[in-house]
C-alpha cells in the first residue's frame, strides 16, 4: 500500500479510496477465499473486486459502509462466474422451512442437549483445529455461509448483510441461525469422531 | 424454587425476560440486534438464571472460535501489490 503522501499526490480519491476501501483488503480476500474455497480464484475476485470498486467509487457514498459494498462487489463478481460455469445452485429452501428449524422453532439448541452432559461449556470447540473449523463453513450452502462470515467473523449489522446479499432482514437471520446450526452440529460430529467429546448423548434435530 | 419454576411457566420472572422468552432471543442478542431495553432484560436474565447461562456460554464459545479460525487468513502481499498496480493503471489511463 501506498503512504500518505504518494496517496495525496495521486489525488483525492485516491487518498479516499485507500482509506475507505483499501483498508478492507484482507477482510475482502477472506470473505473471497470462503467464497471461492481456493486461493487462485480468491486472488482474481480480490484484484476484481477493488477494480471495480474503483471504477464505481462515483457511486459509493464516503463515510457509509465501504466493506459492506465492498462485500457486494465481490460476491455478485462470484457468483457471476459460478453462473457462467454452472455450477451454483442455491441449496437452500428458504421458502418451505421446517417447523422445527424456524427461528424460535426450536428453543434449545440441539447442541446443547447434546453436550450438556459432557461439555456444557463446549471446550470441544478448542481442540478443532481452525483448518476444520474453516472445511466446516466452507461446506455450507453459500447463502449461509455469506451470511455466516459477514457475520461472525466481519462483524456486519444485518441490515448491512441484508442490502449487500440483497434479501430482508428476516431471511438473513434464518440464514443465520440455521447456518450456525449446521456448522455446530458438524463441528460437534467432527469433535465425537476424533474422541475430543464423548457421544452419550445423540444428536437430535428439534 | 416452586416458585421460580411457576414463574417461568407463565413467561415472568424478576429477572426480567422469561426463559424462553431469552433462549428465543439468544441469537438476536449475540448479534447486537435487540434494542436497548430488550438486550438489558435478556441480559438480565442471562445473568441471574443458573438454567440459561450456559446456553449463553456455550453459544460464545462456539463464535469465538469462528471468529478466531475466520480472521486467520491476510491478504497475500503480491495480490495487494497487484491491486494497486491495476489500479494505478486504470487511473493512467484516465
Amino acid at each position: 500500500m501506498s503512504t500518505p503522501d504518494t496517496a495525496r499526490e495521486a489525488g483525492p480519491k485516491r487518498e479516499e479510496f485507500e482509506t475507505e476501501a483499501l483498508v478492507h483488503m484482507d477482510a475482502v480476500y477472506r470473505f473471497a477465499l470462503r467464497l471461492a474455497g481456493g486461493e487462485d480464484e480468491a486472488n482474481d475476485l480480490v484484484q476484481d473486486t477493488f477494480l471495480r470498486a474503483w471504477k464505481a467509487w462515483h457511486q459509493y457514498e464516503v463515510g457509509t459502509n465501504a466493506k459492506s459494498w465492498l462485500f457486494t462487489i465481490c460476491r455478485n463478481l462470484f457468483l457471476r462466474r459460478v453462473e457462467r460455469g454452472k455450477r451454483h445452485r442455491s441449496t437452500v429452501d428458504e421458502q418451505a422451512p421446517r417447523a422445527s428449524t424456524s427461528i424460535g422453532g426450536d428453543i434449545v439448541n440441539p447442541l446443547w442437549s447434546a453436550t450438556s452432559k459432557n461439555d456444557p461449556e463446549g471446550s470441544f470447540f478448542d481442540s478443532i483445529v481452525d483448518d476444520e473449523v474453516i472445511r466446516a463453513i466452507e461446506e455450507l450452502p453459500e447463502e449461509y455461509r455469506t451470511a455466516v462470515v459477514m457475520s461472525d467473523v466481519e462483524g456486519l449489522p444485518y441490515a448491512e448483510i441484508a442490502e449487500a446479499t440483497g434479501v430482508p432482514v428476516g431471511t438473513v437471520k434464518s440464514r443465520l441461525f440455521r447456518g450456525r446450526r449446521q456448522l455446530q452440529k458438524a463441528l460437534y460430529e467432527f469433535a465425537v469422531e476424533m474422541g475430543y467429546i464423548s457421544s452419550d448423548e445423540a444428536w437430535e434435530d428439534a | 424454587m416452586i416458585i421460580k419454576t411457576i414463574r417461568r411457566m407463565f413467561g415472568w420472572t424478576p429477572e426480567g425476560k422469561s426463559c424462553e422468552e431469552s433462549l428465543r432471543l439468544l441469537q438476536e442478542y449475540m448479534d447486537g440486534e435487540l434494542d436497548d431495553l430488550t438486550a438489558s432484560q435478556v441480559e438480565k436474565h442471562f445473568r441471574m438464571c443458573k438454567a440459561c447461562y450456559p446456553h449463553l456460554d456455550l453459544e460464545k464459545r462456539f463464535r469465538e472460535r469462528l471468529r478466531r479460525a475466520g480472521e486467520r487468513d491476510r491478504c497475500p502481499e503480491e495480490v495487494r501489490a497487484s491491486v494497486l498496480a491495476a489500479i494505478e493503471e486504470v487511473e493512467k489511463a484516465g
